[in-house]
């Protein structure tokens, strides 16, 4: 026996762990080599000087509200199968039914005036006759009120296209839709200035790649917005509101488009951040890695234009997504695409170990090497880690007729 | 409720709504547990936290477990990621309050980890065995995260080196090679503080 292998039989020795015929041949090897019997005394007498720590007590109040929460879980369970029973589906399906009907009878009409009303850009009421402005603003002022008429407007056909771009672009940024409400009150004031970027980009003042950036990071409209702008506030407020929206949209196309359009990349940023740790985060929580759909929303986040400054991150994690699901060449590629474009990326010394996993797993144990290697010597903080791969490969290069299992992917 | 029901029995038992089984499962596990995450979180407060958030995620996750999977790595892989999760916040944290320095009334600038008091009892204020213990844990804190997980859960958790494997999502051969360098490094450590005479290996 080697002492390479020798070293690994002593830790399960020491931990009783070793089969009996093992056990035998350790024993054998001991006699006769004196640096293995050196290594398990001296891990004898640490793992003995280490059990005699104290292991502390959890408080009993901590018990008695995890038990709270699981009769109260248990509680909501058993309530919610009943409350979905079959006798009750038939009337859910009513009352479902009815709300529908009312919410497209009654309200539809009413979200249509107010979109048309919050998107009017200032650009167009500024086209319009004086008289003809008066008449659109108070219609717009009313028009919730009224609850019907759609206000008339000067140019519709360009509103219309302003409007359907906004749509067209909302639509693009799919990931919006998958946004917590919070971002939408977040943007809210930003949403208040009535399509100014959108505007801004059909005079040619900023480049279509920041239009989309910002588009991407403006809310669809939503009914309580519109709701909230023009149904809560008294009517001499909701003119100066829509006149203050006309000055504010003046002063963006004067040279304040610049800072909104920096906020809105602060968002997108953020949102693509968000887009990244949500599956993360979902998966951590179930306990049940759905790496596949969490693949698919870290692949739609780096289709983004431009790259995000957290796209190295966003790759590093699609990397282990692909990885969890064993699909190693694909992690590979991913591993590869940080290391050789994201040189400064924080974690390249975790995607080398990470490429070196894949090649490992692929049976390309010398290149798989090299990556450990390369890592060891050119990334400090994963030197250690390096090291237990380097030397963790060369036992198993020893060892072939033992356990040559992939990584072992974590669920269960 | 019968001390030889294997905790895999158990938990199925719990998953159809035996609440008396959580109760079981609780008991058996709760001190062993919270142990573990004292050691890899190295905070008190933060580890009661943990502790509770992994029989959450255990109480929401009931309906998924399927006997196959051994109990306790199944309960450990939960820990290990409420721990990884909690050290994330706990860092972002860290970085908020302790990167300004405070001035002080002698015009010197101090950081709030020099003024904040240390964890560790003097010698006149516990008992030799405490003291001891709280050695032993410093010992622990001062290995890399890695190490310290592979040390904790063979040492006090007694799980084998595979389950290890299976709980951090690695190999054996990987989780043995970081177990026999935890064991150098203690080693060593205890040498220096005088625990444990030095052996030449």
């Amino acid at each position: 026996m080697k002492c390479s292998k020798a070293r690994t039989l002593i830790l399960d020795h020491v931990y009783g762990e070793l089969k009996p015929r093992l056990q035998r041949a350790l024993q054998k090897h001991l006699q006769q080599c004196s640096e293995c019997s050196k290594e398990l005394a001296a891990h004898q007498a640490t793992v003995a000087a280490f059990s005699k720590l104290s292991i502390e007590e959890p408080p009993a109040e901590l018990d008695r509200r995890i038990l709270e929460h699981a009769k109260e879980a248990d509680f909501r369970a058993s309530r919610s199968v009943k409350a979905t029973g079959w006798y009750w589906r038939p009337a859910l399906a009513a009352a479902a039914v009815s709300v529908l009907v009312v919410t497209v009878v009654y309200y539809m009409p009413r979200v249509r005036d107010s979109r048309m009303t919050m998107q009017e850009s200032p650009a167009v009421t500024a086209m319009k006759e004086p008289a003809e402005r008066e008449e659109a603003l108070s219609a717009g002022v009313k028009g919730d009120a009224i609850g019907g008429e759609r206000p008339r407007v000067a140019a519709p056909s360009a509103l219309e296209n302003e409007v359907g771009l906004m749509d067209e672009r909302r639509d693009a940024a799919k990931p919006s839709s998958q946004i917590h409400e919070e971002d939408y009150r977040e943007q809210k004031l930003m949403y208040a200035a009535p399509s100014a970027s959108g505007e801004a980009s059909s005079i040619g003042r900023i480049s279509p790649d920041v239009t989309a950036r910002e588009s991407a990071s403006s809310p669809a409209p939503e009914l309580p917005l519109a709701k909230e702008t023009f149904a809560r506030s008294a009517p001499l407020q909701e003119k100066d509101e829509a006149q203050q929206n006309i000055v504010a949209g003046a002063r963006l196309q004067e040279g304040l488009v610049g800072m909104e359009l920096e906020k809105a990349a602060g968002d997108w940023d953020s949102k693509q951040k968000k887009a990244q740790e949500q599956p993360a985060k979902k998966a951590v929580f179930s306990e049940e890695l759905d790496c596949e759909s969490a693949a698919g929303d870290y692949e739609e986040a780096l289709k983004l234009e431009p790259p995000s400054e957290h796209a190295p991150e966003t790759l590093y994690r699609l990397g282990q997504c692909y990885q969890l699901s064993g699909e190693w060449e694909k992690a590979l590629s991913v591993y590869e695409q940080i290391i050789q474009d994201y040189a400064d990326f924080a974690a390249v010394g975790e995607a080398h170990l990470a490429a070196g996993d894949c090649l490992l797993a692929l049976g390309k144990t010398s290149d798989a090497l090299h990556y450990y290697e390369t890592a060891r010597d050119s990334y400090p903080a994963v030197r250690d880690v390096a090291n237990e791969k380097i030397e963790a490969t060369l036992m198993q290069q020893e060892e072939p007729a033992a356990e040559t299992q992939p990584p072992e992917t974590g669920t269960e | 409720m019968d001390r030889n029901i294997p905790d895999e029995v158990l938990m199925q038992q719990y998953a159809r709504g035996d609440i008396g089984a959580f109760e079981e499962l609780l008991a058996r596990h709760r001190r062993p547990l919270f142990g573990y995450i004292c050691r890899i979180v190295d905070n008190r407060e933060l580890a009661e936290d943990t502790f509770q958030e992994v029989f959450v995620r255990l109480i929401h996750s009931r309906a998924r477990y399927k006997q196959t999977a051994k109990f306790t790595t199944w309960l450990y892989k939960i820990a290990h990621n409420a721990c990884v999760d909690a050290l994330r916040r706990e860092s972002y944290r860290k970085a908020d309050s302790l990167s300004e320095p405070k001035p002080m009334g002698n015009g010197e600038e101090m950081r709030p980890q020099d003024v904040v008091p240390s964890m560790n009892p003097g010698p006149d204020e516990v008992l030799a065995h405490e003291q001891l213990s709280e050695t032993l844990k410093e010992c622990i804190s001062r290995l890399s995260p890695e190490q310290k997980e592979v040390f904790v859960l063979r040492q006090y958790q007694n799980l084998a080196f595979k389950e290890i494997a299976r709980t951090v999502g690695t190999s054996e051969s990987t989780v043995k090679s970081r177990m026999r360098y935890a064991l150098n490094n203690l080693r060593a450590m205890l040498i220096e503080r005088r625990v444990l005479e030095g052996v030449t290996l």
